[in-house]
């Protein structure tokens, strides 16, 4: 890894941290919206697969050593290993994931394939809300010892308005940051 | 906005028995009583690795409060999880509110994971509590240096934290800066319907990447003119250290763990 990816990824999970603490808050539903999986998302639309994956380890350390970078201040190993661990560690994936799609569909632009939109739309619905929602259940069942069921209704539906609305808010501004990738 | 000291986080500074633990020795013990908490599942195993988790308190003299403040993000979960198993779990009948039947069964097993979850979390924030940032990285990358072997760049992870955390404050103050600017420009992001809301993201983000972007580039410009060239050959100021208190905590916690795991 050459100096220039160690510090964009340094500096990527700086930014997760800094929009994990920036909420607007929702007029009909107490959870309010938060960067932290904007983060997530973004990194993965700007940053290499390898790098992706790496900022958002890196973030997740951040935390796990005491920094209060997950959403409300949050941290340390416990949060990691809780009941709402899952979420975090799926970050790691996720921002792989949607930086594997939509690296895919920038180099095989001019051929037949994804156009870089919705490639993008794809990365960030399958590696921000997929991924992420798939492992973050999987742990809240095993940790709550409760069924996926009900770890779905608990975990996941009450959360797929803010996630629909925070991806249309990173892919927008994914149009106007895309030149940043290399 | 919310501004959690970022530089200090939850280490509480101190000369305890813990916070003289090597980092190395409080991150493995912590994990193995993680994976004990796991592994077990009769009350008093969990009363045994409780008691432990009681002492290493006590050792670390951080105030109670603050290792019971940890535990504040969990308790909508906490509370969640021990009604979902004291009125859905099938058993014998305990009594019935409304049209909700609660359980022997689901009592018990609601109590254990709630005692589960309250110990992993006590157990690992000691271990941020007691240690601070900049130890914690270096031991996490002395920890992770065994794995270089299959490819796991332990180096390179300690000095993106090391950037990360350098680089924190600094974006903070960014955001809260691009904020005004666009405020005084006329933004609102504390009004509006939820589009509007969200809509107004989008003037901080943009910004705030591009600056975030130029700052990586500019670090890394900087960094190959003094020369760097990773973690081989690099030599420490602050050298790590096991001791013989290290290998005490070691053996006695393993050993206990091991007695709660097996004996019931």
């Amino acid at each position: 890894m050459n100096t220039r990816s160690m510090t964009r990824v340094g500096i990527m999970a700086g930014v997760t941290a800094v929009l994990a603490w920036v909420a607007v808050p929702l007029p009909f539903s107490p959870v309010p919206l938060t960067g932290q999986t904007i983060g997530v998302m973004l990194s993965g639309l700007l940053l290499a697969p390898r790098e992706a994956a790496a900022s958002q380890t890196v973030y997740l350390l951040c935390g796990a050593l005491g920094l209060p970078v997950f959403s409300g201040g949050r941290s340390g190993l416990g949060i990691l290993m809780g009941p709402t661990g899952g979420y975090l560690l799926g970050f790691i994936p996720g921002a792989l994931v949607c930086s594997a799609i939509t690296g895919s569909a920038q180099r095989g632009a001019g051929r037949e394939s994804l156009s870089p939109l919705y490639a993008a739309v794809l990365g960030v619905v399958v590696g921000g809300v997929v991924v992420v929602d798939l492992l973050g259940v999987v742990r809240l069942a095993q940790v709550a010892q409760i069924s996926i069921g009900k770890a779905l209704a608990v975990g996941v539906v009450p959360y797929l308005v803010g996630d629909a609305i925070k991806c249309i808010v990173t892919v927008a501004a994914w149009a106007k940051l895309r030149h940043l990738r290399q | 906005m919310r501004m959690p000291s970022v530089i200090v986080g939850q280490y509480i500074p101190g000369d305890s028995l813990l916070h003289r633990l090597d980092p190395r020795t409080k991150i493995m013990l912590s994990l193995a009583i993680v994976v004990a908490l796991f592994s077990v599942h009769s009350q008093w195993s969990y009363m045994m690795i409780g008691v432990l988790v009681l002492v290493a308190v006590a050792a670390s003299r951080v105030p109670f409060k603050m290792v019971v403040r940890g535990l504040r993000p969990i308790v909508f979960i906490l509370l969640l999880t021990f009604m979902l198993h004291l009125f859905m779990d099938p058993g014998e009948e305990l009594f019935v509110v409304w049209r909700l039947r609660a359980t022997r069964e689901g009592l018990a097993l609601g109590l254990t994971t709630a005692a589960r979850l309250i110990l992993l979390i006590m157990a690992t924030s000691l271990v941020t509590l007691t240690t601070s940032p900049i130890v914690f990285t270096d031991g996490l990358e002395k920890l992770l240096n065994p794995f270089r072997v299959i490819g796991l760049p332990a180096h390179e992870l300690a000095m993106m934290m090391t950037i990360a955390l350098r680089f924190i404050p600094t974006l903070l103050e960014e955001t809260d800066k691009i904020m005004k600017a666009q405020m005084a420009r006329g933004a609102d992001f504390d009004s509006g319907g939820l589009i509007t809301r969200a809509k107004a993201m989008i003037p901080i983000l943009v910004p705030l990447f591009v600056s975030a972007f130029r700052r990586a580039d500019e670090l890394a410009v900087a960094m190959e003119a003094r020369c760097y060239r990773g973690g081989a050959g690099r030599t420490r100021m602050r050298q790590l250290r096991l001791g013989a208190l290290d290998a005490i905590a070691a053996v006695g916690v393993v050993a206990y763990l091991t007695a709660a795991v097996v004996l019931f």
